[in-house]
């Protein structure tokens, strides 16, 4: 991609970027309630985990303030790495309304990030009073890191994040060349999703023998381990491993995109394509 | 009665309809599934650290859980479907034809279609229930069981009528379908036991969004723990939510501008 090339596809997403924010913005009072939704669900955890830490005497292997920082500040986390398209991509392969896609000046991997990006920006605006109140119900025990080169850390790993679950929500209405209904699929990614980024179980709370495991798969890298770098539970070398995780699985996906993409446009079979 | 009778036909139908799509039926069979293993580890996470959290053991936890998709299952294959897609009727107007017939407006959105798959939660919330109380050592006398399931009823009941009055604004907020999953967070809130929560939040689940008549004091009333002054009260609370509800939804309907009209 040549420097030209580079500044016109910028140019194209961010127009697309515009058009989605003021689409989002038509659907305000919806999409507050999402966001509302948003601040409650890691409110509900906490409150939960709360009573166990007092239940086991401080015993959790997160203190107060670290689960309190963890799960006040998740939402922010999971609205930036929030996905939704797969099962719009996977109708469009379905019903031919790809073809539409293909005759776009991009490839469809970046012009679709104007959705999200266009999208996740209101909510974000919605968002963020809202966590501060959350943070501010629970002032006594939050503790916000003050070096200025971790939060910076935190917003690098959230964009790795929020890259990663793009991808892999991508590859996954991919496989919409190939199979009927990709929902089953979609599920059953959510109940892993659910169970082992550490939404409703902080990942430090499965047993030691897990550890390994839930480290190696992807999941950890789209939700837990921004939080991990905010509230200080890693050292240098815990994190400079998690960053080259994130980064490979990022990779990884994007060479399974690719695979997916090329093989799959040449079955794809539309009116027209 | 009629419309007992009318139920039992929306059922078939519902029944029916289900069955042409096998696949997707089975796919809902197994989310059901993975979300009911999904609060099991949650469970044995939480019990990892502590013997006993906020006076429940990991038995009766279980048995709440129990009886918290005994009472979901009940929930989203009764009333979840209707209430979802009411605000789909007054935007487009599709109110119109239900307004022509001969019973209950109200009856007729709230309860005119079933999500069968759903009772599948019910089965395993029995299970599990029959499990838990045998471990903790539950005496099974028929007047608990009444006593449960009328605390039951009455969950339901207030859960039921707060969420139609909030989905009955749709008349005025007619661009916001998601007005349903306004409570819904809190609707999580009955997976686990109110005792759990402190102070505010605890009254808040239990006469603000009143979760702790679905679970709590159901599952109290098995475990023989129940305070059963609550029952009254609950009994009280729910004819007066459902009159209010009811009356909300006429005096809305006058503000329906249909699709003719």
């Amino acid at each position: 991609m040549t420097l030209h090339e580079a500044a016109r596809l910028w140019r194209l997403i961010a127009q697309l970027i515009k058009v989605n924010v003021m689409m989002t913005l038509e659907y305000r009072a919806a999409f507050f309630i999402y966001m509302l939704n948003a601040t409650a669900q890691p409110a509900m955890s906490l409150l939960v985990w709360l009573a166990v830490n007092d239940a086991s005497g401080d015993a959790l292997p997160l203190d107060r303030a670290q689960l309190v920082t963890y799960y006040v500040l998740m939402g922010i986390v999971a609205v930036v790495t929030g996905t939704w398209g797969a099962p719009y991509l996977a109708a469009d392969i379905r019903n031919g309304d790809l073809s539409k896609d293909l005759m776009k000046p991009a490839p469809l991997i970046f012009t679709a990030v104007g959705n999200y990006v266009g999208e996740k920006i209101v909510k974000l605006g919605m968002l963020l009073p809202l966590v501060a109140l959350l943070g501010w119900l629970f002032r006594d025990s939050l503790q916000l890191p003050g070096e200025p080169w971790r939060w910076l850390l935190f917003l690098l790993s959230l964009l790795i994040a929020a890259s990663l679950t793009y991808l892999m929500d991508f590859v996954q209405g991919l496989l919409a060349f190939w199979i009927q209904d990709v929902s089953g699929v979609l599920a059953l990614e959510d109940l892993l999703e659910k169970l082992l980024a550490g939404r409703f179980i902080p990942l430090a709370f499965f047993p030691p023998a897990l550890a390994p495991l839930l480290l190696v798969l992807p999941w950890r890298y789209t939700l837990s381990f921004p939080l991990e770098v905010l509230t200080g539970t890693l050292g240098p070398a815990a994190l400079a491993a998690g960053f080259a995780w994130q980064a490979g699985w990022c990779a990884a996906m994007w060479l399974m995109y690719r695979v997916l993409w090329r093989y799959g446009l040449r079955v794809y079979a539309a009116a027209g394509a | 009665m009629k419309p007992l009778r009318l139920w039992r036909r929306f059922f078939t139908v519902s029944l029916m309809r289900e069955a042409e799509y096998r696949f997707n039926f089975a796919l809902g069979l197994l989310q059901a599934v993975a979300e009911i293993f999904l609060m099991l580890v949650l469970y044995l996470a939480f019990y990892r650290f502590a013997d006993e959290v906020a006076g429940w053991t990991r038995d009766e936890a279980l048995l709440l859980l129990g009886v918290f998709w005994i009472f979901d299952g009940v929930w989203s294959a009764a009333l979840t479907p209707n209430l979802r897609a009411l605000a789909g009727l007054i935007q487009d107007g599709d109110l119109d034809f239900v307004l022509l017939r001969p019973v209950s407006t109200q009856f007729l959105v709230s309860c005119g279609s079933v999500r069968v798959r759903e009772l599948l939660k019910v089965v395993v919330g029995i299970v599990i229930v029959a499990r838990a109380g045998d471990a903790v050592g539950v005496a099974w006398r028929p007047d608990t069981l009444v006593g449960a399931l009328a605390f039951g009823a009455c969950g339901l009941t207030l859960m039921y009528a707060l969420h139609f009055t909030i989905v009955t604004c749709t008349f005025w907020a007619l661009k916001v379908s998601e007005l349903y999953i306004l409570p819904g967070t809190l609707y999580d809130g009955a997976r686990f036991p109110v005792t759990y929560f402190k102070p505010p939040m605890r009254q808040l689940l239990t006469y603000v969004v009143p979760v702790a008549f679905a679970t709590t004091f159901p599952a109290q009333a098995l475990l023989g723990t129940a305070d059963w002054h609550l029952l009254p009260l609950g009994i009280l609370l729910s004819a007066g939510a459902l009159l209010a509800s009811n009356r909300f939804w006429h005096f809305a309907l006058r503000h329906y501008s249909s699709a003719t009209s």
